[in-house]
């Protein structure tokens, strides 16, 4: 994933957010329950206090619970954003129609010229 | 408070004594004692025992009904104990089946919501994917516009040496 990201958004700027979602979603992947649990606590009032409403639930449960409210809020809040707020600042389809036009139009030139050429050495 | 048996011993007792009070050999006032006035003392001994054992059956009866009443009160606090204990152990349990149905809920929004985002990421790794072979071709084409320029521009050139 961070690889082809990491290709894909190549500018210094964009690199250096880059590697700052990556760091969060490897915590988000690696990262201890407890570590999990301080994360929500900090992050998200409202889930920590459901988690405390319900603390003496099954542990396997509780886990898979704390694990994908982590992994929901780091997708929702970063990486998500992050992709479409690229997406959205680059501008490819309009330069290429630019480049396009602009290679249509020299060609018709090079063409022009060579038509010219031609005729002048009939001449 | 004397048991049935316990009083019905005690008079036993208390007969025996009699008995054994009574001289063996009458007195000169007992001698008296007329045939009838024997009979009519053995009736009234008989009726007076009779009484006795009328109230120690009657004694025995309201203690044994006490008694009764007694297991009965007891067994009924037993069962409203019993009874509280179910209910509030009814009451747990519910209390817990909702909490592990809103657990479960949670569960299965929190997945959804997870499929959900990873199908987003989806979109828009694929849609960078694009945007990357775009880039690409945008890169080739301008190096091809680059040499079209060059060729373009050493054509004017030539023929502007030409007309010189």
């Amino acid at each position: 994933m961070f690889s082809f990201l990491s290709n894909l958004f190549g500018n210094s700027k964009a690199q250096n957010e880059l590697q700052s979602i990556e760091s969060i979603f490897n915590f988000a992947r690696n990262g201890s329950i407890q570590e999990k649990i301080e994360y929500i606590k900090t992050n998200c009032s409202q889930m920590a206090s459901w988690l405390s409403n319900h603390s003496d639930m099954d542990d396997k449960k509780a886990e898979e619970i704390i694990v994908l409210t982590v992994n929901n809020h780091v997708l929702k809040n970063y990486l998500i954003p992050f992709m479409k707020n690229h997406l959205n600042s680059s501008n490819v389809d309009a330069q290429l129609f630019q480049i396009e036009r602009l290679k249509a139009k020299t060609a018709d030139n090079i063409d022009w010229q060579l038509s010219f050429d031609a005729a002048e050495r009939r001449r | 408070m004397l048991t049935t048996e316990e009083m019905l011993s005690a008079w036993g007792k208390e007969l025996h004594t009699l008995k054994n009070e009574t001289p063996k050999k009458p007195s000169c006032e007992l001698r008296s004692f007329t045939e009838e006035e024997k009979k009519q003392i053995r009736k009234d001994e008989k009726i007076r025992l009779k009484k006795l054992k009328k109230e120690a059956s009657d004694k025995a009866f309201t203690e044994e009904q006490k008694r009764n009443e007694l297991r009965r009160k007891e067994r009924d606090l037993l069962l409203q104990e019993h009874l509280a204990e179910l209910r509030e152990e009814s009451i747990q349990d519910s209390i817990r089946k909702k909490k592990k149905e809103e657990e479960d809920n949670m569960f299965y929004s929190l997945k959804a919501e997870n499929n959900q985002l990873n199908s987003v990421v989806n979109s828009l790794k694929q849609a960078g994917e694009n945007n990357y072979q775009k880039q690409q071709m945008l890169n080739a084409s301008i190096a091809t516009v680059k040499a079209l320029g060059n060729i373009d521009w050493q054509l004017s050139f030539d023929a502007a040496e030409r007309r010189r």
